[in-house]
């Protein structure tokens, strides 16, 4: 079916197969920050934003896209300035293996968005969705405090 | 392709694409379209109730709270009163899966879904629920889950929303034992509700989870309760009650006599927890 959708401020049309995941789908349009880790909702590495929630683009199918406003990774950058978040990760070095960054970055975002000022308890479980497999969460950690002050 | 995808906007709509062989509804789709990736499930056509409105309420009167068949656990969760007037729900919901998952999944399909682990559904059992389908038929919690991921829902006919009713209870509980904290499935979970006269219990509802193949109630322990003080003699025998009536079994998770002491240990929470009426 023809999916019309805001991906990353951009009106967007594009045809999906009806069992096409969200995933594979946003991956074919390009955004190939959009990783796939775990395919079952455990890992958190394929996390965008619809409608200004964080969920798993693996359990969603590309039909369900239809009508929403998306974010993916890509559409975070505005004039070649990195968003805080994504300037946290890299000045704190919150990034090893870098696969389960993207996802980490989004569920940041959307902790943020709603919860500009969060406690570490907070972060902890606004991020818990997303696995590390390098397990360097004391970083990440210190990352979305720091973006959080930056954006405050 | 595998299956076919339709979004009804209206409830009749919904009755018409539902009769087709094959067919599954979805809301979040948070365990459907993983039962599908792992061939569990084989549909010929997937419903999105997502884009029905008169399934996306909540409301509430003075007996009840009413949650609508799609609204997300993190919905219900914003909701503000569920804090208040039914913590034990708030604590459960709280701890299903992840932010994404809870942005996506509904506490009805932690219902629909009939999994002895389900945290939700936990909930729902102490607080004796009930389950509003399309032709109007109102059926209780316990009726409702037959098995595990078996339910009383005939063909045809859909979950249009929970019936909560409001109780007040003194002292709510809710622990899930998983193998770590985040992103969980339990092992054991267990939940229970206290309603205190003086110094003594007055009513309980006891709860668990993963326990047997649908969560289960405790009748025995709450009719034992009745009266009683809560002191180490009374969970010494509370305890002693929860290993007989747990039937667990073995799996990928925890073994059947891991789970079997592990219930009959965590009662003990009553006196580490210092929880007294």
């Amino acid at each position: 079916m023809l999916v019309r959708f805001k991906l990353n401020g951009e009106e967007v049309e594009a045809e999906a197969q009806d069992d096409e995941r969200a995933l594979d789908f946003l991956r074919r349009l390009g955004m190939k920050s959009v990783k796939e880790g775990c395919g079952e909702g455990e890992c958190g590495a394929c996390t965008i934003i619809v409608n200004g929630r964080n969920v798993v683009s693996c359990l969603m199918l590309a039909p369900e896209l239809d009508g929403t406003e998306t974010w993916t990774t890509e559409g975070l950058s505005k004039n070649g300035e990195l968003d805080p978040v994504q300037k946290a990760f890299v000045d704190l070095g919150a990034i090893q293996c870098g696969f389960c960054t993207p996802g980490m970055v989004m569920s940041a975002k959307a902790l943020l968005d709603k919860n500009p000022n969060p406690t570490e308890e907070e972060i902890k479980k606004g991020m818990e969705g997303n696995l590390c497999r390098c397990t360097g969460y004391f970083k990440i950690v210190d990352a979305v405090k720091k973006a959080a002050k930056e954006k405050n | 392709m595998d299956y076919t995808f339709v979004a009804p906007k209206s409830e009749e709509e919904l009755l018409k694409e539902m009769k087709d062989e094959g067919t599954y509804l979805m809301s979040g789709g948070t365990d459907l379209l993983v039962k599908i990736r792992i061939g569990k499930v084989k549909p010929k056509k997937i419903v999105s109730l997502s884009k029905i409105p008169s399934l996306k309420f909540i409301k509430e009167n003075s007996e009840e709270l009413i949650v609508g068949a799609t609204v997300t656990h993190a919905e219900l969760l914003e909701y503000k009163a569920l804090r208040e007037e039914f913590p034990i729900l708030f604590d459960a919901v709280y701890t299903i899966g992840s932010p994404q998952i809870r942005n996506r999944g509904t506490l009805a399909g932690n219902v629909i879904n009939a999994s002895p682990a389900g945290d939700g559904l936990l909930a729902l059992y102490l607080l004796e629920a009930e389950i509003e389908l399309s032709n109007g038929k109102i059926v209780g919690i316990e009726d409702f889950v037959t098995g595990p991921s078996k339910t009383a829902l005939k063909k045809g006919e859909y979950v249009r929303a929970i019936h909560i009713p409001k109780s007040k209870w003194d002292i709510h509980y809710f622990e899930k034992v998983g193998q770590r904290n985040a992103m969980t499935i339990s092992v054991v979970s267990v939940g229970w509700l206290i309603k205190c006269e003086n110094d003594k219990i007055n009513e309980m509802r006891m709860a668990f989870g993963s326990v047997a193949p649908t969560v289960i109630r405790l009748r025995d322990v709450e009719e034992f309760a009745k009266g009683k003080k809560i002191t180490k003699e009374f969970v010494d025998e509370v305890s002693k009650m929860v290993k007989s009536d747990v039937k667990p079994i073995d799996d990928v998770r925890a073994s059947a006599q891991y789970r079997q002491k592990l219930s009959s240990n965590i009662v003990y929470r009553m006196i580490e927890e210092g929880i007294k009426c």
